[in-house]
């Protein structure tokens, strides 16, 4: 059971193209036993029919939404069908709306925030988008609701991942990326993952904005390469002829599996190495094991390692410039091995859209006053084109962290934690529309006190 | 000028009161007799007199939920509506079911008699008028946005909303029905039609209601003033009064004389929380109200003030409250599942 100490009934928005899989979505958490009462408010173009005779069996009920095109008119909508259903609400404790496929996200979750009626009874759990893998191309430049559609995401679930190459996986994870980069990103064949990660989220509840950590662009990724490389216990050589540069950073950690979660997790894991001020120096004849420590490579000569590997595995190698420029080659009894497979990073830039995020972050403490004009101004003159804004800023004065979240126009904030012995940050993220990072940037900065 | 304070204000108990098993939605009185349909959350409908209230005849009507419940104007009849995307019409004396139809798959969240033959029904963005002897069923329109109400002008005319659309239409009439139209940027929540056919008070998003003359396709008057927005109308029997609510102010609106184009309206200040159903008794100028907290008001708005006339307190939400045909009764049904009946024919 869903337990809401303010009484409210959350509620999740399910976006995603048609076709993308949110009603094999819904039909997962419909079966699923996590102890629910779930209404579905769907709409009347739906991908497909959700068995009726399933759902009262399910215990759950659904109810179509009466209007065919979510981001004119069913505003009053939602309205007219949540207040019926909360005449209702001992029937049920939580609420799906299933967008159609070319919804704007906008109107749906502002309606949570402006009428008193949906205020009172509701409350906006998260918007959960999900990306069809397979098609998304087809639709990203002709479609900008599939933009849109990212953009305004808390949780986004790139689907059918099994239906494309890894490496495109990649590359479509870096197009969402481009766009959002607030939204917690899954990957997931069938619309399968863990219940949790998609309801009860709280991503627009302010005392859980502190959870948010922004994930960054690919750009910003340290390596130019990397492999996986399937090897048997024992030692291998490494051999490396000079390069373009004089030393090479490498990171090699084993894998346990092949899925996209699990390569997502290990990247994250090499930037994180990547950037650490702790590594070790090697050359010729040094040894080394596949620990996911960060190594620097002399590469002002030809040179052979020796990797000792512990143990029969898969094992991911992170290069910061292109194994070609050094002729790098992994040896086992002057056998080559070559990688299983193996993704090039940074080099497309994907930079074509409109819709991006804007982080900034920097220390030091805000002026009130300044503070409060500048928001202010910004949302009057661009709250237009900002999707979504979530922040963490330190105010003069106040002891507590103050955080805040927008959706378009509408600004709710609240003082949180106290700062304590942390550092005194200022932390935002805006997604949104024709965003310029550096107006911003020295907008925000200039509100320093 | 009466000094308001030596107003005294009649306390209200209920005569009757009976536990459904399921939230109550609403209730309808029968236009001859005392008779009451009232539908409740787990899609039955009910029926009983003053009488027999803890003894209501029921039936599931609509097994995926009920929405609406009306009585054939000869009080013979009983049209339910339902999440079930059916019209249901009922003849409460043998609790048979006289004829069905599946209208869609979506809710049919209005309903609206003209005659005992002929009901219209709303579903979603499309517009039905039924007949009930001879079942025929007719489309009358397909329109750009959800129907938020229906009301008969004549035998002829109907007034509709949809969000930001308040239509006439004629539906004697083949090929183009479109005769009148008023539009407004705001959702439209509520339509309620003088009973002389010449105004279609909707109430709106933006905590306003417009009144369009219908029977000039004049332009509306705007009445304003409102915290919330308005989804509380209802016209006085005599099509001379107005009252409206949005939040916990309750207004009436005169419509006598020139109109209320630059007048004030009544205050009635009797409710603290949000007023959720005002009704005009079947005669006279008795208006009842109830609010979110349970609180049920009756006023007499020809009285120079401003507190009601009788009150009374029921445990939980009100959903509705309606007016017996001798004005004698009230009928109230709540959040919590209970019916209640209020003797005010000493009101």
């Amino acid at each position: 059971m869903t337990t809401s100490t303010d009484g409210k009934i959350p509620v999740t928005v399910l976006t995603g193209f048609l076709g993308a899989g949110k009603t094999t979505l819904l039909n997962r958490i419909m079966t699923e036993q996590h102890g629910k009462r779930i209404a579905i408010i769907q709409n009347e173009f739906g991908e497909i029919g959700i068995d009726g005779a399933l759902v009262i069996n399910a215990d759950e009920e659904i109810f179509e939404m009466n209007n065919g095109c979510i981001c004119c008119t069913v505003r009053g909508d939602l309205i007219r069908i949540l207040g019926n259903l909360q005449k209702r609400r001992h029937k049920f404790d939580y609420v799906l709306i299933e967008t159609d496929g070319l919804a704007d996200p906008a109107p749906v979750a502002q309606t949570f925030f402006v009428d008193p009626d949906m205020q009172e009874s509701w409350k906006l759990d998260g918007i959960v988008t999900i990306v069809d893998a397979k098609h998304v191309d087809l639709h990203w430049d002709t479609n900008d609701e599939v933009k849109e559609q990212i953009a305004f995401a808390d949780v986004i679930l790139l689907n059918k991942t099994d239906l494309v190459t890894t490496s495109d996986v990649a590359r479509i994870e870096r197009k969402i990326r481009s766009i959002n980069t607030l939204g917690k990103l899954h990957f997931t064949q069938k619309s399968e993952l863990p219940i949790a990660h998609v309801l009860d989220i709280g991503a627009f509840d302010l005392k859980r904005i502190l959870d948010v950590k922004p994930q960054f662009l690919e750009p910003e990724v340290p390596f130019e390469w990397s492999g996986i490389y399937e090897l048997e216990s024992g030692r291998y050589e490494m051999k490396l002829d000079k390069g373009p540069d004089p030393v090479m950073d490498i990171v090699m950690m084993e894998l346990l599996d092949t899925s996209s979660e699990c390569l997502f997790r290990a990247r994250e894991a090499a930037v994180v190495e990547f950037s650490s001020v702790e590594f070790e120096k090697i050359k010729d004849k040094s040894m080394f094991s596949p620990d996911g420590r960060l190594r620097e490579i002399q590469t002002d000569g030809a040179l052979t390692l020796t990797l000792d590997v512990p143990q029969n595995g898969r094992y991911l190698l992170f290069t910061q410039h292109h194994p070609e420029e050094f002729n790098l080659r992994l040896l086992r009894k002057r056998q080559q091995i070559a990688a299983s497979s193996s993704t090039v990073h940074n080099v497309e830039h994907e930079h074509d859209s409109e819709i991006s995020s804007v982080s900034i972050e920097f220390p030091g403490d805000l002026d009130q006053k300044r503070l409060n004009e500048w928001m202010a101004k910004l949302l009057r003159e661009k709250g237009v084109d900002i999707f979504r804004m979530k922040g963490i800023v330190s105010v003069q004065g106040q002891p507590n962290r103050f955080v805040f979240h927008g959706v378009h126009m509408l600004f709710d904030g609240i003082p949180e934690q106290p700062w304590g012995k942390r550092p005194r940050l200022n932390q935002m993220v805006f997604v949104g529309k024709n965003l310029d990072k550096k107006e911003l940037n020295d907008g925000l900065r200039g509100c320093l006190a | 000028m009466k000094n308001e304070r030596t107003v005294s204000i009649q306390r209200l108990h209920p005569t009757e009161r009976h536990f459904f098993d399921e939230t109550v939605l609403q209730c309808a009185w029968s236009p001859a007799a005392n008779t009451v349909a009232i539908i409740t959350a787990d899609g039955k409908l009910h029926a009983a007199t003053v009488q027999t209230l803890k003894k209501p005849m029921s039936i599931v009507a609509h097994a995926a939920g009920a929405l609406r419940v009306a009585w054939a104007p000869d009080g013979k009849l009983i049209a339910t509506t339902g999440q079930d995307g059916a019209l249901r019409i009922w003849r409460p004396d043998d609790r048979s079911l006289v004829m069905e139809h599946q209208l869609g798959t979506q809710w049919v969240g209005e309903l609206a008699w003209l005659s005992d033959e002929v009901v219209a029904a709303g579903v979603g963005k499309k517009l039905f008028v039924v007949g009930v002897s001879k079942p025929t069923v007719r489309e009358i329109a397909s329109f750009e946005n959800t129907i938020t109400g229906i009301a008969w002008r004549n035998e002829r005319e109907l007034v509709v909303t949809t969000y930001g659309k308040a239509l006439r239409l004629d539906v004697a009439r083949e090929g183009e029905h479109v005769v009148g139209r008023f539009e407004y940027p705001e959702a439209m929540l509520v339509l309620n039609l003088s009973p002389d056919g010449r105004y279609a008070a909707i109430g709106c998003q933006d905590s306003a209601a417009r009144v369009w003359t219908v029977a000039e396709d004049n332009d509306a008057v705007q009445m304003s003033g409102h915290q919330e927005k308005v989804q509380v109308l209802s016209w006085s029997v005599d099509s001379k009064h107005l009252a409206m609510s949005g939040g916990a102010e309750l207004s009436v609106w005169s419509f006598a004389g020139s109109g209320p184009r630059d007048t004030k309206p009544i205050p009635l200040l009797g409710h603290r929380d949000v007023v959720v159903a005002a009704n005009f008794a079947p005669k006279g100028k008795r208006l009842a109200s109830v609010d979110k907290s349970g609180v049920l008001c009756v006023w007499d708005i020809t009285r120079a003030t401003e507190t009601p006339l009788a009150a009374g307190l029921n445990k939980s939400t009100i959903h509705a409250a309606e007016w017996s045909a001798d004005g004698d009764y009230l009928i109230t049904g709540d959040q919590d599942g209970s019916a209640a009946l209020w003797n005010v024919s000493r009101v």
